[in-house]
């Protein structure tokens, strides 16, 4: 049981209900700790989660391998789904730095943890100034526009924009190098 | 090549590569990228980098029984396809999955046009449409739901109960509007052969666990002491699916800890009809919207969650 999610993908294309069992099964907890993280209540989390996966059902045949990875991939239309429930809905009780800052902090045991796992982009992330790395975050996740991020995080419009700019240049220049390394 | 252009636009291209431009700073970035090689590459790369991001929200296991509930909402897509779907009455085979996505894009055009909002319900969930691009969905959903101080439009499957032996499939689409006031609205579009159909909400009443033995109808108790027996969606074998003429009340007991609202009455005319009205409960209690032929027999349910 090793197939690849590029070839579950494309068996969800074709309709193979065990391909998408497997795909289901191999990325729900990632789909739904997002959903969660986004909208706070887990009623309405468990209903963004399926959107993404039936969202994904529907567009498995314009995956492109090319352009990413499928976890990413799913994670995108998630996040999508989250930000429009997260539009609509007033009742939502997330406060999205409240969110942000544990990510862009988080203790050390998880940061351990992530790092044993492989996940480079903590360490990448860890290496943008921290303001830059809130603003980020916030619109990477929640969808928060600049208007929003200056207003949430108490700073003028073109405080807010730099911040975002020159932060999401950061992390890719530290993505790179950081790969650079990795795969000499 | 690096222009004034470019450096005019670095923000915009951020906000791009984010998912959190408007429509308007997409379309001047996109007319950009257009000619500038630079440009596109750095939205590539940049857009990489943010979805890294997504990486970081730390994994949570959703509820038992998840990945069973996906798998129910993608196969009764794809077994509502074949039903009433005239697009698919070539006798093309398609996969699902793309013919699926064909389906949903014909019926949006005409939900679109007559709710102002795209939202389609698959499978008893609602569910809103991926129509790109996202963000002026949600705006112009948001807008609708302000008009009448709306929470949520959510939108069911209507499938035939197929209890006499007869396959379920879809045969139109339930309509539920959580604002003030909130309404519930059926439209069917495959019409059976009665001449008329009563429509009943099923509301949770809250006051009893759900199919619990010892809970108490919160009405109509004195017509029997079988309700579960009788428990009328659904029911593939047995009890209420026999083929015998079992002399049924009109309005079967509810389940324990539901009740039933009426609607109102469906009256078909050239194979379609439509019904709707106010509800004075919330609509995140709807159980079930269960459409009556004449005889009393249940013709079709929708579930909305």
């Amino acid at each position: 049981m090793t197939a690849s999610d590029e070839a579950l993908l494309a068996g969800m294309a074709a309709d193979d209900p065990d391909a998408a069992a497997v795909f289901v099964r191999r990325h729900q907890a990632r789909v739904y700790g997002l959903a969660l993280f986004v909208v706070g209540i887990p009623a309405v989390a468990e209903e963004v989660a399926q959107e993404a996966f039936v969202r994904a059902w529907r567009h498995a045949d314009a995956f492109d391998p090319r352009r990413g990875r499928a976890t990413t991939w799913l994670l995108a239309i998630a996040r999508h789904a989250a930000i429009d429930v997260l539009r609509v809905r007033r009742d939502v009780p997330v406060d999205p730095v409240v969110m942000v800052e544990t990510i862009v902090d988080p203790d050390p045991d998880r940061l351990a943890e992530r790092v044993a796992t492989g996940t480079t982009v903590n360490a990448a992330l860890a290496r943008v100034p921290r303001e830059q790395a809130t603003a980020v975050v916030l619109a990477a996740v929640f969808g928060l526009s600049g208007a929003e991020i200056a207003e949430r995080t108490g700073v003028p419009l073109g405080t807010a924009k730099t911040r975002v700019r020159l932060g999401l240049r950061h992390l890719r220049d530290e993505l790179a190098s950081t790969r650079e390394v990795e795969t000499p | 090549m690096t222009t004034g252009r470019c450096a005019a636009l670095r923000d915009a291209l951020t906000e791009v590569a984010l998912g959190v431009a408007d429509g308007t700073t997409r379309g001047t970035v996109l007319t950009h990228l257009a000619t500038c090689e630079r440009c596109r590459d750095d939205l590539a790369s940049l857009a990489a980098a943010a979805d890294e991001l997504l990486l970081l929200v730390p994994e949570r296991e959703p509820s038992a029984g998840f990945e069973g509930r996906v798998l129910a909402r993608l196969t009764s897509d794809g077994s509502a396809r074949p039903a009433g779907s005239s697009a698919l009455a070539d006798g093309r085979v398609a996969p699902v999955g793309p013919a699926a996505v064909r389906r949903h894009k014909a019926r949006t055009v005409v939900l679109a046009g007559a709710l102002g909002v795209a939202l389609l319900g698959v499978g008893g969930a609602g569910v809103w449409v991926a129509t790109e691009p996202d963000r002026d969905l949600a705006a112009a959903y948001r807008t609708t739901l302000d008009t009448a101080d709306g929470r949520y439009l959510a939108a069911a499957d209507l499938t035939t109960d197929g209890a006499s032996g007869d396959p379920t499939r879809s045969v139109g689409t339930v309509f539920l509007y959580e604002g003030n006031p909130s309404w519930a609205y059926v439209v069917v579009r495959g019409a059976g052969t009665a001449p008329s159909y009563t429509v009943a909400v099923t509301v949770a009443t809250g006051t009893a666990a759900d199919g619990g033995a010892g809970a108490a109808p919160e009405s109509g108790a004195g017509t029997g002491s079988d309700a579960g027996d009788r428990y009328p969606y659904r029911s593939g074998s047995g009890g209420a699916g026999s083929g015998e003429a079992r002399p049924q009340p009109p309005r079967p007991d509810p389940a324990p800890g539901t009740r039933e609202v009426l609607l109102g009455s469906c009256v078909v005319d050239a194979g379609t009809c439509s019904a709707g009205g106010v509800l004075d409960v919330a609509v995140h209690d709807v159980v079930a919207i269960r459409l009556t032929a004449p005889d009393g027999e249940t013709w079709a349910t929708a579930t909305p969650w």
